[in-house]
C-alpha cells in the first residue's frame, strides 16, 4: 500500500516537474523551438498566414482585424485614446497594442479582440514586439525613455531604461532588438542575451554650406524596416536643418538612412542614405523633382528586391528597386564611366497620390501591398507589379477597406488635424497649406503639442548667433489674439501655403482678410491645436482635468482646508512670493495686461498659465480682485473658512500637489494638473461644518491616501519646478529664462556625487538658508511623523522685496540665500581695479529668472590717500536710476530689430548681451585709476541686487502709487587698499 | 487546551423582573449578535490594511463604514453584552472559557480606546497614533480567534466549522 503510494507520488511529482520545465522553457505564447523571429513595430500587421490584417487605428482609439483578401472587417475592439502599435505572439494567440496617450498596452485575444490584460507602463508607450523566445512583449516607451517587458498577462516583467525618444523597435532574426531614438537620431542595439549591453548607433548629421542642399539632423525616426536576408536595417526619418532661420524649402528633408546589421559590427551606412535629389529624385512631367515629405513607414518586399516608403505628408508610395543598385563590379565599371550613382538603390517611381489620408502602415502580401491611412481610416490595396525591373506599381483597390466603423474624433477636429498632418498641395487645390509638398506642421510638431518641443529648442541653438529664434516669426499676436491670421503667417512663412510658395502661382491669402474659407480652415486648425492633448488655453502649455464642468471653482479646495493639520506650512506659503504672485502682485498685474493690450486677450494665459493657473483652469480673464500683498499668514483665507471656494491667486497646495505629469516640453507651464481623479474621503470638504470635520477625522485616522494622492516623487525633481522656471515665447520658441537649464548644466547637478549635488529643494525649500546641505529635521503635518529633513514652504529667493511686511522669517531666508549667492575678490594690479565676482552658491545663473528685469550690479568707490573718491561707480542716481554705465550683470533682450524690448520680453528675437554670471563661474570687471590719484588708496567694492529697475518702478507707480520702492541689497562687500607704491601705468 | 464545547456555566434565567434585567436578558440572549458585531469591525478594518491594495473607490465607504459602523455596533450591541456579561464570567466553569472572555473584554476596550484616539487625534505619523493603530490592528487578531472559542458551540463559527458540523456531515454520509 505504501509503496503504490509512494509510487503515485512520484508519478504526479515526475508529471508536475516536466510540466513546469515545459511551462518555463516555452513561455505562454513564445514560439514552440524558441527561436527568434524578425519583426517591427507596426500599426499594419499582417499574420503570419497571410490572411488577416490587424490595425492600430491611431486616434480612432481601436484595433481592427481585415480579412485581407476580401477586405472585410471581421471586429474591431475600441480600447483607449490613441493606438499606435500593434504585435502578435508567436503562436498568434496574443495581440498587444500600445495606446500613446492613454499609457497602456492592451493584450487581446487575437481571434476575439476581448481584452485580455492591460498593463500601465508609462508615459507614451509607441513601438511593440514580441520576443518570440522570452514570450514577452517589449514595449518602447517614447516619453519616459525606458523599455518595458509584459508577458501575455499584461504583468510588467522588467524595465530597462533607455537613451531618450525610444519610438520604433525592431528584432533580429539573431534576437537582437534594435530601438530607433525618434527625436535625437540614434539606433540601439540590445543584446540577444538581454543583458541589456547597448551599442548605439548614432546617425550622421550632415553640414553643407548651401542651405538648400539636403541635410541637417537625423529626426523623427520610427519604424525599423529589417532587410529579409537581415543584413540591414532602413529607418524613414526627416532632416531637420534648424541653423538659419526657418524657409521652408531648405529646413526640412525627407530622408531613410540605412543602417549594416553585420553582429558587432552595427554602423551606419552613411553614403547609402536615401536622400532628396539624390536617391529620392523622380521627375515629373516638366522635369522637375518631384518633392515628397514626412517619410514613416518602409517595407521590403518579400524577396527583398524592392523597398517600399509611405510618404505620410506629400502622400504618395515612393519605390526603392534594389535590385538595379550597382554590385561591385558594376560600381568598378561605373566609375570608370565616371557615372558612379552613390547611394546604392534609388528610388524608381513616386506613385502619387495615393488614396486617402496620411498614409502610414505598410503591410506586403506577395505583389499586393496593404496601405493604411491614419486620417481617413481606411485601407488602399497596390498591386506591386511583381519582381520585374519595368515593374510599375499601381492602385488595385482604393478602399479595399474601412478600417473602423466609425471616427470617434469630431468633424471639425478630425479637419483641423488633416490640415495639421497634411503636406499634400494637391488636397487643398485653391488654399494648399504647404508649398509643392515639402511638409507639415508634423514635420517639427511630432504627434501635436507635447514634450518632444524641447527637442526643436535644443536642436536650434546656434552658438555664437544672437538670433534666438527657433519657429515661427513675424506674427502679429503671438496666436494670443487673432489666432487665424497667425496661423496663416505660420503657414505661408513657414511652409510656404497659402499663396507664398510664389512657383505656385496662387493668390497669396491675406491674414489680416483671410476669405471665408480659409478663415473656416484656420478654425478647424484652432480645434486641433486646443485639443485637449495639445494646447486646451493655447498661449500656456497648462493642462487641467477637472470634475465638474458647472462650475470649476467647486474644484478648488482652499488652502485654509489644508492648514488645519500642515499649519505651519500653510503659514510658510500664504507669505511665500508663490502665493500672491498675480492678483496683488503689482508688477505682475502691469505686465499681464500689457500682455493682454499688446497680444490680444488670450495672450493673458501664457503669464496666467504659471501665475494664476486657476484662474485658467476656471475660464477666468483677467487677474484682477482684491489685492492683499502684505496680508501676513494667509489671514483671508483662515477668515473665509476652509468650505471657501473662491479662487485665490498664484499656486497652492492643491495646484502644485496635483501636478500628475510633468511634461519637459521647455517651460510654459507645461504640466498636467489632475482635479478630476483625486481620491476623496467620504465627507472631505464638505459643506456643512460637522459632516466636514468627520471627513477630517477619517483622514486623519488613515492619511496614506491623501498623502499618496498629493505626494509624488516628482515633486522634488527639478524638471518639476522647470515646467514653470523655464520660459519660452509662443510661436517664435525664443528661450526667455531656462533657470531649469542653467541648473541641468551646472556643477550643482552632480547626482553622483552628494556632496555637491544640491537641487532647487535642496536651496529654495530648505529650513535654514544658513546650513545648506545639512538635513534640518522636522514635521510637514501637525502631529505628524519627525522627517529627517522637512521642506519648508517659504520658496525663499531671488525676489525679496514685498516679504518683509508680510514675515520677517520668510525676508530673512530669502536675503540669507542671496547673500549666499556671490563672492567678490578686488585686487588693485597696476592701474587698474581687478573685481571677481564669483557664483558659488547659486545653481543657476546669476541673476536668473527675468534677468532682463532683475538688476544686480556693482558698486565700486575708490578713495586715495587725500581722502578724494577718485572713483565711484553704480550708485543710484538721484532718481533711483541706475547710471548706464554701472556694470551689470543681466541679459538684455531684443526685438526682431534688435532693440531692447522693455517689459515685452515675449517679443524677444535676438540676444543683445547676457553677462550673467554662471553657477560655478565667474566674471571680472576691471576698472581704470585716475593717475592723479594719491597713495595709498583705498578701493571699496559692493555686489548690490535690486528686484526691479526704477524705470520698471515708475511704470508700476503710474498705476499703483502705493507700492513701494525695492529696496537695493548689497550681498556682498569687499575693499582693498594699496600698500603705498605709485600706480603703474 | 479544549476549544470546543458548551459553556458550562450558570443558564440565562428565562424570566426576569425588572426592566433593567429584561434589557439584560435581550442581551444575554443574542451573544452571536455581538460575534457578528465584531467580525464586521474586524472584516472593514482588515480591508483598509495598506497592503491588501483596496481600490480607493471600495476604501472610502469601508473606512466610513468601519468608522462609524464599528462605533455604533460597539455601543449598541458590544458593551452592552460585555457589561451584562461580565458577571458570568466569574462564575464560569472551565478556566479557560473565563480568562478567554478577560482577554476578550479587555481586547475589546484596547480596541475602543486605540479607534476612539485614531478618530480624534488621527495618526498623521506621531509616536502616539502610530502606537494607537498599531494597538488596533494587533489585538484585532487574537481577538477574532479568541472569540469563537470563548463562545465554544455558540459561535457563529461552530456551525460550519464546529463538532455539530462534522456531526451533521457524519449523519449526511
Amino acid at each position: 500500500m505504501a509503496a503504490r503510494f509512494a509510487r503515485g507520488v512520484a508519478v504526479v511529482g515526475v508529471g508536475v516537474t516536466m510540466w513546469m520545465l515545459s511551462a518555463w522553457a516555452t513561455p505562454e505564447g513564445a514560439a514552440s523551438g524558441g527561436e527568434w523571429v524578425s519583426q517591427e513595430s507596426t500599426s499594419l500587421l499582417l499574420s503570419a498566414d497571410g490572411s488577416t490584417l490587424y490595425s492600430a487605428n491611431f486616434d480612432a482609439g481601436s484595433v481592427s482585424k481585415i480579412d485581407a483578401a476580401s477586405g472585410e472587417r471581421t471586429g474591431e475592439r475600441a480600447l483607449g485614446r490613441d493606438i499606435r502599435r500593434v504585435a502578435l505572439s508567436a503562436d498568434g494567440r496574443w495581440l498587444a497594442a500600445t495606446d500613446m496617450l492613454g499609457g497602456r498596452v492592451y493584450v487581446l485575444d487575437a481571434r476575439t479582440l476581448e481584452v485580455e490584460a492591460k498593463a500601465e507602463v508609462g508615459a507614451r508607450p509607441f513601438g511593440v514586439v514580441f520576443d518570440t523566445r522570452s514570450g514577452l512583449f517589449w514595449v518602447a516607451v517614447f516619453e519616459d525613455a525606458k523599455l518595458v517587458a509584459i508577458d501575455v498577462r499584461g504583468r510588467v516583467r522588467r524595465e530597462v531604461p533607455v537613451l531618450e525618444t525610444p519610438r520604433g523597435l525592431a528584432l533580429t532574426g539573431d534576437g537582437r532588438l534594435l530601438v530607433s531614438h525618434s527625436m535625437i537620431g540614434a539606433v540601439s542595439i540590445v543584446s540577444p542575451e538581454r543583458t541589456f549591453e547597448t551599442r548605439v548607433v548614432r546617425l550622421a548629421e550632415t553640414h553643407d554650406p548651401d542651405e538648400f542642399v539636403s541635410q541637417g539632423k537625423p529626426r523623427l525616426l520610427d519604424d525599423i524596416a529589417i532587410s529579409p536576408d537581415g543584413s540591414e536595417a532602413w529607418l524613414a526619418h526627416v532632416l531637420w536643418n534648424f541653423d538659419h532661420p526657418f524657409q521652408f524649402r531648405s529646413t526640412i528633408f525627407p530622408a531613410v538612412s540605412v543602417l549594416s546589421l553585420e553582429p558587432g559590427e552595427e554602423a551606419e551606412l552613411v553614403a547609402e542614405r536615401k536622400e532628396l535629389f539624390r536617391q529620392i529624385d523622380v521627375r515629373d512631367g516638366a522635369s522637375k523633382t518631384r518633392i515628397v515629405s514626412n517619410p514613416h513607414d518602409v517595407e521590403f518586399s518579400e524577396d527583398g528586391a524592392r523597398a517600399y516608403l509611405t510618404l505620410a505628408g506629400s502622400e504618395d508610395l515612393a519605390v526603392f528597386d534594389l535590385a538595379r543598385a550597382a554590385g561591385e563590379g558594376q560600381e568598378r565599371r561605373a566609375r570608370r564611366r565616371g557615372k558612379l550613382s552613390q547611394g546604392g538603390a534609388q528610388v524608381v517611381q513616386i506613385l502619387r497620390h495615393l488614396p486617402g489620408d496620411l498614409p502610414r502602415g505598410l503591410a506586403v502580401a506577395g505583389r499586393k501591398l496593404f496601405v493604411q491611412n491614419a486620417m481617413s481610416f481606411d485601407l488602399a490595396r497596390v498591386d506591386t507589379g511583381g519582381a520585374s525591373a519595368f515593374a510599375r506599381a499601381r492602385v488595385d483597390a482604393p478602399a479595399h477597406a474601412a478600417l473602423v466603423a466609425r471616427d470617434p474624433v469630431e468633424p471639425a477636429q478630425r479637419r483641423g488635424k488633416r490640415l495639421f498632418f497634411s503636406g499634400n498641395s494637391d488636397d487643398f487645390a485653391e488654399l494648399p497649406p504647404t508649398g509643392d509638398f515639402w511638409m507639415s506642421c508634423a514635420s517639427c510638431h511630432v504627434d501635436g503639442f507635447n514634450f518632444t518641443n524641447r527637442f526643436l529648442i535644443e536642436d536650434t541653438k546656434v552658438s555664437g548667433d544672437a538670433r534666438v529664434v527657433h519657429g515661427h516669426t513675424g506674427l502679429a499676436t503671438l496666436v494670443g489674439g487673432d489666432f487665424r491670421g497667425d496661423y496663416i503667417r505660420m503657414i505661408q512663412d513657414t511652409q510656404g501655403g497659402f499663396g507664398a510658395d510664389e512657383r505656385m502661382d496662387l493668390p497669396r491669402v491675406d491674414p489680416a482678410a483671410p476669405g471665408a474659407e480659409a478663415a473656416e480652415m484656420m478654425d478647424d486648425l484652432h480645434v486641433y491645436v486646443t485639443a485637449r492633448e495639445n494646447l486646451p488655453f493655447l498661449s500656456t502649455w497648462l493642462r487641467v482635468e477637472m470634475a465638474g464642468d458647472d462650475d470649476p471653482t467647486e474644484e478648488w479646495t482652499s488652502p485654509a482646508a489644508c492648514a488645519g493639520c500642515h499649519s505651519e506650512i500653510f503659514d510658510q506659503w500664504a507669505s511665500s512670493n508663490h502665493r500672491l504672485m498675480s492678483t496683488s502682485h503689482p508688477y505682475y498685474r502691469v505686465v499681464e495686461d500689457l500682455a493682454a493690450a499688446e497680444e490680444g486677450e488670450g495672450f493673458r494665459r501664457w503669464c496666467m498659465g504659471c501665475h494664476n493657473p486657476k484662474y485658467v483652469a476656471s475660464g477666468r480673464g483677467a487677474s484682477r480682485g482684491e489685492g492683499h500683498l502684505f496680508e501676513p499668514g494667509g489671514e483671508r483665507l483662515i477668515a473665509a473658512g476652509p468650505a471657501a471656494r473662491t479662487l485665490d491667486e498664484g499656486t497652492d497646495c492643491l495646484f502644485c500637489h496635483r501636478v500628475t505629469r510633468v511634461e519637459r516640453a521647455g517651460g510654459n507651464a507645461s504640466l498636467s494638473v489632475d482635479l478630476a481623479a483625486r481620491p476623496r474621503y467620504p465627507f472631505e470638504g464638505h459643506a456643512n461644518p460637522w459632516l466636514r470635520y468627520i471627513g477630517d477625522r477619517l483622514i486623519e485616522s488613515r492619511p496614506v491616501v491623501h498623502r499618496e494622492s498629493y505626494m509624488r516623487a516628482e515633486y522634488s525633481d527639478p524638471a518639476y519646478c522647470g515646467s514653470c522656471h523655464s520660459e519660452f515665447a509662443p510661436g517664435s520658441g525664443a528661450v526667455i529664462s531656462d533657470t531649469y537649464g542653467e541648473w541641468r548644466d551646472s556643477p550643482f547637478n552632480a547626482p553622483d556625487d552628494p556632496s555637491r549635488h544640491r537641487t532647487c529643494v535642496d536651496c529654495h525649500m530648505h529650513a535654514d538658508v544658513a546650513r545648506i546641505g545639512e538635513p534640518i529635521p522636522g514635521t510637514s503635518t501637525d502631529g505628524g511623523r519627525r522627517k529627517p529633513n522637512v521642506a519648508t514652504h517659504w520658496f525663499s529667493g531671488g525676489n525679496p522685496g514685498f516679504l518683509a511686511a508680510r514675515s520677517a522669517e520668510a525676508a530673512a531666508q530669502s536675503r540669507a540665500l542671496l547673500e549666499r549667492a556671490a563672492e567678490l575678490d578686488v585686487d588693485l594690479e597696476g592701474a587698474e581695479l581687478v573685481v571677481r565676482v564669483r557664483n558659488t552658491g547659486a545653481g543657476h545663473a546669476l541673476p536668473t529668472g527675468v534677468a532682463d528685469l532683475r538688476q544686480l550690479w556693482l558698486f565700486v568707490r575708490v578713495e586715495d590717500a587725500a581722502g578724494r573718491v577718485v572713483l565711484e561707480s553704480g550708485a543710484l542716481g538721484p532718481d533711483g536710476a541706475l547710471p548706464a554705465d554701472a556694470r551689470i550683470f543681466n541679459k538684455v533682450l531684443g526685438d526682431a530689430g534688435g532693440k531692447p524690448v522693455g517689459l515685452r520680453f515675449w517679443r524677444f528675437e535676438t540676444l543683445i548681451s547676457d553677462t550673467r554670471i554662471p553657477a560655478g563661474g565667474a566674471r571680472e570687471e576691471r576698472f581704470a585709476l585716475p593717475p592723479e590719484a594719491q597713495h595709498p588708496i583705498r578701493a571699496t567694492v559692493e555686489l548690490r541686487f535690486r528686484s526691479f529697475p526704477q524705470w520698471v518702478t515708475d511704470r508700476v507707480r503710474a498705476e499703483f502709487p502705493d507700492v513701494p520702492v525695492p529696496e537695493v541689497l548689497v550681498l556682498e562687500r569687499a575693499s582693498s587698499e594699496s600698500e603705498g607704491a605709485p600706480l603703474a601705468r | 487546551m479544549q476549544t470546543t464545547g458548551t459553556i458550562e456555566s450558570r443558564p440565562i434565567p428565562s424570566r426576569s423582573g425588572s426592566r433593567l434585567d429584561g434589557v439584560r436578558l435581550f442581551y444575554l440572549r443574542s451573544p452571536r449578535a455581538v460575534e457578528l458585531s465584531v467580525y464586521v469591525a474586524a472584516v472593514t478594518g482588515l480591508l483598509l490594511i495598506e497592503r491588501l491594495g483596496l481600490a480607493w473607490s471600495w476604501l472610502g465607504p469601508v473606512l466610513l463604514a468601519h468608522v462609524f459602523g464599528g462605533t455604533l455596533l460597539l455601543a449598541l450591541v458590544v458593551l452592552p453584552y460585555v457589561a451584562f456579561h461580565r458577571s458570568r464570567l466569574a462564575t464560569a466553569r472551565r478556566v479557560w472559557v473565563a480568562r478567554a472572555g478577560r482577554a476578550i473584554e479587555i481586547a475589546i476596550w484596547l480596541l475602543l480606546g486605540s479607534g476612539l484616539y485614531l478618530f480624534f487625534a488621527g495618526n498623521p505619523g506621531a509616536l502616539p497614533g502610530r502606537i494607537a493603530h498599531e494597538i488596533h490592528l494587533w489585538i484585532s487578531f487574537p481577538l477574532i480567534l479568541l472569540l469563537p472559542a470563548h463562545m465554544l458551540s455558540r459561535s457563529l463559527l461552530a456551525a460550519p466549522f464546529g463538532r455539530g458540523a462534522r456531526a451533521r456531515r457524519t449523519r449526511g454520509a
